[in-house]
This record gives structure tokens, C-alpha cells and sequence, in this order.
């Protein structure tokens, strides 16, 4: 029990358990994978730039303690992603926004609407190629109490943007 | 006192001129400053036609200036018009700013030791949420720096809060809540955190210590190499010595500088809204309207309890940019005026009835292997080389269990229908109260052991840069809070600033 003597009952309180999430979309895990193969190939290249430019001498196994670390790391940050990526997901309730993501460490962040400061729509250069836009919505709570979400089609982040703008001026 | 009417566009005292001038003055010498020094250096080897070139480009350059600095005054006005606050300034390049009134977040009214000599005081207005804009004015008399800000404070204020009070009610009273001598200044500056201090201190001595150190190198070589000669001749009992008087240095430091930014402090209410006004040098006056508030916090200590004060400080809404010099500090409260202060914003301030609600004892393993590795990892580099440090290793296990208890005992929540209070701390202990409905974000985390316990964590932002974090309670309970407190923010329709 939260608190004794509320005049509201707490079971009535909409809950987060239930929702349904939307999920992104699977290009999204393509521009993940290729962040991660791109960190590999810089992490996979580095002991072959250390020798010639600062003329050490690196001893065999520890070259191979090296490979084994990042190969298996890569190998882990792949399983990760494609199994964390179904359980990413956004939804959208009557009052607020919800964004969810984590297999090992697992996150729910909330705005509500009449929070929202304002929204822009990012796109990368690999996710224009792909496709996809994200989204991002501005709170004044300062660092880190924005939202991010990820892997839209370019039409439902121009969707979802003009809804919440509208949505977020009702309250102003 | 006549009244300035701000609807027609007006400049600022012609004083302002002088601060024009030097502002420029001190922008262009802090970015060329090793110019000056060369040329300077120089001018004595160069003949006198030469010279007379070189005096002539510096009296430009004065000539410039000064010329800049009287363009600049004769084209800033301000003005407010359609319920906005209009500033134009600009000769070449014509900016306009507008500001809506009811954007404006705070309004800072302050005085450097320049300022006070020409009895001008600069006004600072900072604004709401994302086009952090922000406006300063640096030469106001002090009439219209107060009625401006009076116009300005109530017209934001009624705006936030109901509007029902007629146009004249400002006009009302004003309350000191406290008023702070220098003796309490004195206890304050002694139960200060002396590290910052002495981080402070040491900033200050390596700044210095790296720009003299070019020109005087040789001679602090040979004085470095005395004062080493004569460590190791007198040994430890100058040590110790020399460490009682650092400690005794940086209290007596840290008592000056409470005193410099805290002289005369006065904590005031004032139709909505409190001021503080306080400063030796630098003179602040900062209006804080209630609405703005988002968060109350005091600070204690063992030092501070056994002298029976506390340290307020007060978040308001603010850009997403946490300004420390904004940060709102009352040091030197007692338990009434902290009452006092409370009541004023809170309608229930007595939190021993409410449930307590503490963090799982899972927190205390979790701080407590954090802190045993953050402080052996770095450790292990020595452990070849010495055998004590394993002696310290062992010692630190037993000591960060000690701390460690110390912060997940501190650390707990209360929450009543309209207000969540919060603890935390180690060897002091912080508490918070806020209105369930000032949330801005709101996060429920989980990580993989939290999981197998059914424990979670929460994360509360709020504006203003404050986080405020209820680690490692029961995963129904983290639920509850989630739900109860997005509840309250949607349900109301009252505004968080």
C-alpha cells in the first residue's frame, strides 16, 4: 500500500501493466547492428595501427586475450539486440506518451502531454537510406528527461509529431 | 518616486556607457591579451617612428571603443508592448528580442563592485523551456530596475497563479523570514563542505601557478628544491604542522567566502513570491515567484545538527541548463524558518505520519560493491609494488560497509496525496518535498537482479535540472508511485510553472 486514507482508489489509477506497445520498425535493428559491426572493425583494426606507429612490439597473446574479449563481446551486443529489439516500443495512451526498452536492463519513461515542451524529427544518413526517422520530445526537465523514439517510418514521425504538438498546445 | 512608464521605449542610464565601454574592454583583453604583453614588451626597442604608429593604433583602438560603447547605449531600448517585454539594440547588425511576459522564468536583480560604484544595478531575465533566450540589462537606475522587475514578477505570477486579485494588490506586505547575521555566517562557513574549498583553492593556486610559471621558472626551481631539502631535514612533525595550518587555512577560507556571497542576507516574502537579497561584493536581490517553485531541499550535517541550523535550497523552473550561480541557497536556517518557509508553499508540512517507505536492503549490497571496486580497481596497479595496499583494500571493504549502511539507511520516501518527500544522503543527510504534479518525466527501471527480486528503481525529473531517484523498492510499490504520480500530473489542471 502506497499510502493510507486517499480519497481516490489507487486501483482505479490507470496502470502501465497491460499496454500494448507498438513496435519499431526492423530497420531500426539494421542501423543498431551496423553501429555495433562498425565499433567492432575500429576495435579489430586498432592493435594493427598501435605497432607500426608507436613501435611497440605487442606480444602474441596478448594480442589473442585482446580478439577473444572483443569478438566475444561482439558476438554478446549481437544476441543482445536481436533479442532486446522486439521488447522496444512505444505507446501512446490518453494522457501521455510511453516509451519502453531493455532486455537486461529494462526501462520505462513516461512524458505526459501536457509536459512536452516541443519535438523534432532527426534522421541519419544511413536511416534516410533505410528509411526511418526519429523522434524526440523536449520536457524542461533537463539532461536525460527527454525521450527518444526510435525507428519510425518517416510518415508516422510526422504523424505522431503533429498529434503531440497539438496535443501539448491544448495545455498551454 | 516617479513611475517609468515602459510602454515607450526608453534606454538604459547613461552610466551605461562606462559599462559598455568596459565590457568590450574586458571581452577583447581576455582573448588577446598575450597581443598586449608582446607589443608592450616590444615597444621599448622600436624607434620612434615606429612608436608614434604604435601609440597611434592603440588610441584607435580606445577611439573605437569608446565610440562602440555610446552606439551601443543610443540604440538599446526596451520597451513592453502586446505583453511582451521588447528589447532592440544593435547599430550594424539590428537585433530584436521579444520576450512574452508570461514566459519569463526569473528575474535577478545584481550589483559587481563597478555597478555599485555607479549606483546601477544589472537586471537579468531568464525565460522558459527551449529558445533560451535570455536577456540582461547592465545599467538600470535603481528605480527602474525595481519597478520593472515589480511589473514584470507580478504580471508572470498572475499569470500562473489564479487571476482573481485585482491589479493593485502588490502593493502589500512584506515579511522578513529571516535575516542572517555575520556570527550565524561564521557557524555556516565552519560546517561548509571544505572539500569544495579546497578544490576551489587548488584551482585557483594551479591557475596561477601555470601562468607565472613561464616567466619565473628558475626561480621556483631552486625555491621548490629549498623547500624540499627542508621537508625531508625537519620531517614529520613539520608535516603535521603544515597540515593543521592547510585545515585551519581552509575553513578560515571557506568562512570568507560564505561571508562574501551570503553578507547581509535577507529572506523576505512578498505578494506570491520570496526575495532574497544578500552579498558583500556582488549583491544579488532574486525574486522567486511560488509558482516557479518546483522543489524545497535542506541539507544537514553532524556539524550543522549539533548547531542547529540547516541549508535550504530552493529549485525553481528554469532552462534545461542547470545554472549553479542561479541555485538558490539559504544557508544558516534554523528548524523554525524552515517551518516558515515551508508553510508558505506547502499545505501539509508534517511528514511523521505519513508511511515511510525505505529502499530494499538489496541498495546497501549494490552501493556498497560499487563503492568496493570503484575504490580497489584503481588500486590494483600497486599491488606488486606494495603489500599495504592490500592492508588498505581490507580496511576500505570495512568502511565503505560502514557508509554504504549509513546511505541506504538515509535513504527513503513519503508520499501523501498532493506531496512526495524524499531522503538521501551518507555522512549528511538531504531531504525534499515537492508536489506530486511538478513531474516532468518519469522513468520505472529494471535491471536483471532487480528482476529476480521483484525490486525496481525510479527516476523523477523535475524542472529546474533536478533528478530525484527512489532506488530499489518492490516492484508493486515502484508501480504505484509510477501510476499515482503520472496520475496527478494528468489529472490536474494546475500548472507546474
Amino acid at each position: 500500500m502506497l499510502f493510507e486514507n486517499n480519497i481516490i482508489d489507487i486501483k482505479q489509477i490507470p496502470t502501465q501493466e497491460n499496454l500494448v506497445f507498438d513496435s519499431l520498425k526492423p530497420a531500426y535493428k539494421t542501423i543498431l547492428i551496423i553501429n555495433w559491426t562498425v565499433f567492432f572493425i575500429i576495435s579489430a583494426l586498432l592493435p594493427l595501427t598501435i605497432e607500426p606507429l608507436f613501435e611497440i612490439h605487442l606480444l602474441s597473446w596478448w594480442l589473442i586475450i585482446y580478439y577473444t574479449i572483443v569478438l566475444s563481446s561482439y558476438i554478446c551486443m549481437l544476441t543482445v539486440t536481436q533479442r532486446g529489439f522486439p521488447l522496444k516500443g512505444y505507446a501512446l495512451r490518453e494522457h501521455d506518451i510511453v516509451y519502453k526498452t531493455g532486455l537486461i536492463y529494462r526501462k520505462n519513461t513516461t512524458i505526459p502531454f501536457n509536459r512536452i515542451q516541443h519535438i523534432e524529427i532527426r534522421q541519419s544518413m544511413i536511416a534516410r537510406m533505410l528509411g526511418i526517422s526519429k523522434l524526440k520530445i523536449f520536457t524542461a526537465g533537463g539532461q536525460g528527461s527527454g525521450l527518444f523514439i526510435h525507428g519510425l517510418s518517416p510518415e508516422t514521425a510526422q504523424q505522431l509529431k503533429d498529434f503531440l504538438s497539438k496535443t501539448a498546445n491544448q495545455y498551454e | 518616486m516617479s513611475n517609468p512608464d515602459f510602454s515607450i521605449p526608453q534606454r538604459q542610464s547613461p552610466k551605461g556607457i562606462l559599462l559598455f565601454f568596459g565590457l568590450t574592454f574586458k571581452k577583447i583583453v581576455k582573448t588577446i591579451w598575450p597581443v598586449f604583453v608582446l607589443i608592450i614588451l616590444k615597444s621599448s626597442s622600436l624607434n620612434n617612428q615606429k612608436q608614434a604608429v604604435f601609440y597611434a593604433i592603440i588610441a584607435l583602438f580606445f577611439i573605437i571603443l569608446i565610440v562602440n560603447a555610446i552606439l551601443s547605449y543610443l540604440n538599446y531600448y526596451f520597451y513592453i508592448k502586446n505583453e511582451e517585454l521588447v528589447v532592440e539594440k544593435g547599430y550594424l547588425k539590428k537585433i530584436k528580442i521579444s520576450i512574452p511576459l508570461d514566459r519569463i522564468q526569473t528575474i535577478n536583480t545584481h550589483q559587481n563592485f563597478i555597478q555599485q560604484l555607479l549606483h546601477v544595478v544589472a537586471l537579468e531575465i531568464d525565460t522558459a523551456g527551449t529558445s533560451q533566450q535570455e536577456l540582461k540589462f547592465h545599467a538600470l537606475t535603481k528605480e527602474v530596475a525595481e519597478a520593472l522587475q515589480l511589473k514584470l514578477s507580478v504580471f508572470s505570477s498572475h499569470r500562473s497563479v489564479v487571476s482573481n486579485d485585482t491589479e493593485n494588490s502588490y502593493i502589500s506586505d512584506k515579511k522578513t523570514i529571516l535575516q542572517i547575521s555575520t556570527t550565524d555566517l561564521i557557524k555556516v562557513g565552519i560546517s561548509e563542505n571544505h572539500l569544495k574549498s579546497l578544490l576551489l583553492i587548488y584551482l585557483f593556486v594551479n591557475g596561477i601557478y601555470q601562468q607565472l610559471h613561464d616567466f619565473f621558472k628558475t626561480a621556483l626551481d631552486t625555491a621548490s628544491e629549498q623547500a624540499g631539502g627542508f621537508l625531508e631535514k625537519s620531517g614529520m612533525l613539520f608535516i603535521t604542522f603544515l597540515a593543521i595550518f592547510f585545515l585551519g587555512m581552509l575553513i578560515v577560507f571557506s568562512v570568507l567566502l560564505v561571508i562574501l556571497q551570503y553578507f547581509d542576507l535577507n529572506f523576505s516574502r512578498q505578494d506570491g513570491a520570496f526575495v532574497l537579497k544578500s552579498g558583500l561584493l556582488n549583491k544579488k536581490d532574486i525574486v522567486i515567484p511560488y509558482s516557479k517553485i518546483q522543489l524545497i531541499s535542506w541539507e544537514t550535517n553532524p556539524i550543522r545538527k549539533w548547531m542547529n541550523f540547516v541549508s535550504v535550497y530552493i529549485t525553481q523552473a528554469s532552462n534545461s541548463q542547470v545554472k549553479k550561480k542561479q541555485a538558490i541557497i539559504i544557508p544558516g536556517c534554523s528548524n523554525l524558518h524552515l517551518q516558515n518557509i515551508l508553510s508558505e508553499i506547502f499545505p501539509d508540512t508534517d511528514t511523521s505520519e505519513w508511511t515511510k517507505h525505505n529502499s530494499h536492503p538489496m541498495y546497501f549490497i549494490r552501493l556498497w560493491i560499487f563503492r568496493i571496486f570503484i575504490i580497489s580497481i584503481p588500486l590494483l596497479i600497486f599491488m606488486y609494488s606494495y603489500w599495504q595496499t592490500y592492508i588498505a583494500i581490507l580496511v576500505w571493504i570495512f568502511v565503505s560497509a560502514f557508509l554504504s549502511y549509513l546511505s541506504y539507511q538515509k535513504r527513503y520516501f513519503k508520499i501523501n496525496p498532493q506531496i512526495l518527500h524524499t531522503a538521501k544522503g551518507t555522512i549528511e543527510q538531504e531531504f525534499s518535498l515537492f508536489f506530486n504534479y511538478k513531474i516532468q518525466t518519469i522513468q520505472f527501471k529494471q535491471n536483471f537482479f532487480q528482476r529476480r527480486r521483484k525490486l525496481a528503481s525510479i527516476a523523477i525529473f523535475i524542472s529546474g535540472g533536478k533528478r530525484i531517484r527512489i532506488p530499489y523498492i518492490q516492484e508493486e510499490l515502484a508501480g504505484e508511485l509510477y501510476n499515482y504520480l503520472l496520475y496527478c500530473t494528468e489529472s490536474g489542471h494546475k500548472k507546474w510553472m
